[in-house]
């Protein structure tokens, strides 16, 4: 069944293609399968690497639209201009060494039964294993008034690039006196601290350059990641500069409006000189056009697997994929993928799924020396991840600040450790 | 390297670790990679039962049972043995 399959690719590949897929390949005789990886984030590219580590005989190819990957993590650094954008960029030669066969082309049809992705040039190429890892999308429209277009006016920098610099370009020329608001949305979402990870740098920035200013956030929640410590370093840092309100005092954005610069919310509007919306969220459109999303936006897995539980045969990592307990972090996509390339060559194999734990960590600062951090263990219990009592948790509160600045510099080890990982 | 050598349980518990715990580029964190069994494990336990105090390795620590950690650490070891058969290995081609 396996070598029909991958027969079936080499078939209907293109010719320009052929050459680059039988130098990446092992023997026929040898060759375990054919494992198509769509999406060069986090989550796609370790598991690709992960997969040919783990049996160089298996042919992987790894599907991505852009030659060039902006990481999100630490890029909240480069909206206040303490680190440079390129610093963020990662590109897939290293995969290539691999003898993984990048192609950098949108998917346009998955077909789930036949096996088969179909890229926007025309070609077609089957699978024995299809791994499904988008990102996310942003739900535009969901919040009313937000659209493409909006973002221009009112970024949301929530996939590091152009729309980071742009919310760079907007605080870095406001008027000092001027109002920043952030607009933090429901649960899930990608980076759940992001948003007052961003707060925290900003309002570092707005104090040390434009001290009469002050930074709003309005929250559709009453409760959010590292929340004690945020509140903590906030008070401590930056007074009452940042002020932050919950769902309970009516803050979620219901509306916005680009061409007035405002934002409606439960009970009132506010008018803002920067207004930064973390949007709502979907899974990657793949995801979608996989036939793996639920009417959530997002992809039921089993958690052990992370194999669909709508589709046969593919799997969905990241992002996209509700790992239920685990955030949708860089560091979760990456543990993530080393399990899935685990469950996908067993699978291969005939052998049964291991049930084992993940880890998440993640870092945010709470200045650009200072930083905090949240890790749990998971477990796939009643096929749910569930983190494990009495174990994790955020960083001590009043941890001082040495220990603060440690965690900052572990932040940034962390960010090149996994990058070199990913794509190094 | 053989299929089946990656995929072992010992395998899957160590995955997460190494988004941390890897290269040598690293400036701060440690890398694991030339710790024994023993001392690996007697860390470990350590950071679990609060006789040393790191920032975050307390509260991983925590999340796994004495035998999971003896099996991490175990892991690791043979993980930096196999890579130094390797890489002999690889001089010898």
């Amino acid at each position: 069944m396996q070598r029909r399959q991958l027969n079936w690719s080499l078939l209907t590949l293109s010719s320009g293609s052929l050459p680059l897929l039988q130098t990446g390949c092992a023997s026929r005789s040898k060759r375990r399968g054919h494992v198509v990886v769509i999406g060069g984030g986090f989550a796609g590219t370790t598991c690709a690497r992960q997969l040919k580590k783990l049996d160089n005989h298996l042919e992987v190819t790894l599907i991505e639209a852009r030659p060039t990957y902006t990481a999100c993590p630490l890029s909240n650094l480069v909206v206040v201009g303490q680190r440079q954008l390129k610093a963020q960029n990662f590109n897939y030669s290293r995969l290539k060494d691999d003898e993984i066969l990048v192609i950098h082309d949108h998917v346009i049809g998955v077909d789930p039964q036949k096996q088969r992705v179909v890229l926007n040039n025309g070609q077609s190429l089957g699978y024995d294993r299809l791994v499904v890892a988008p990102g996310v999308d942003i739900a535009w429209n969901q919040l009313s008034g937000y659209d493409e277009k909006a973002a221009q006016i009112m970024p949301h920098a929530w996939k590091a690039g152009p729309q980071t610099l742009l919310l760079q370009q907007q605080i870095a020329s406001m008027k000092d006196g001027g109002l920043v608001l952030i607009s933090a949305p429901e649960n899930p979402f990608r980076c759940p601290p992001g948003p007052y990870e961003r707060a925290s740098l900003i309002a570092h920035y707005l104090k040390r350059y434009k001290p009469k200013s002050k930074l709003i956030i309005l929250d559709a929640k009453d409760n959010f990641s590292k929340k004690p410590l945020f509140l903590e370093a906030w008070q401590k840092h930056y007074g009452d500069l940042i002020e932050w309100q919950g769902l309970s005092s009516g803050a979620r954005v219901t509306q916005v409006n680009a061409a007035s610069k405002e934002v409606l919310t439960d009970f009132d509007t506010f008018k803002a000189d920067v207004i930064n919306i973390v949007p709502p969220q979907r899974a990657g459109k793949i995801a979608e056009i996989a036939g793996c999303t639920n009417a959530s936006g997002w992809c039921p897995i089993g958690a052990s697997t992370f194999a669909s539980q709508i589709q046969d045969k593919v799997y969905v990592l990241g992002d996209a994929a509700i790992a239920n307990a685990m955030p949708k972090s860089a560091f979760s996509a990456n543990a993530q993928a080393k399990l899935c390339a685990i469950q996908i060559v067993r699978n291969l194999q005939e052998l049964p799924p291991i049930n084992t734990k993940l880890i998440n960590t993640c870092y945010s600062y709470v200045t650009p020396t200072q930083a905090i951090s949240v890790a749990d263990i998971y477990t796939p219990k009643e096929n749910i991840w569930q983190p494990v009592a009495h174990a994790g948790g955020i960083s001590q509160p009043n941890a001082g600040d040495l220990l603060q600045q440690l965690e900052a510099k572990y932040a940034l080890d962390w960010f090149k450790v996994t990058t070199q990982e990913v794509f190094g | 390297m053989d299929a089946s050598s990656g995929i072992s349980p010992g395998k899957a518990l160590i995955a997460a670790c190494s988004g941390c715990h890897h290269a040598s580029n690293a400036l701060h964190l440690p890398s694991l990679i030339n710790l024994s069994s023993d001392v690996m494990r007697e860390k470990l336990m350590a950071y679990k039962y609060d006789q040393i105090t790191g920032t975050l390795m307390n509260r991983i620590a925590k999340g796994y049972t004495d035998e999971e950690i003896a099996l991490i650490a175990l892991t690791y070891s043979m993980q930096h043995a196999t890579s130094l058969q390797n890489n002999s290995s690889n001089l010898n081609r």
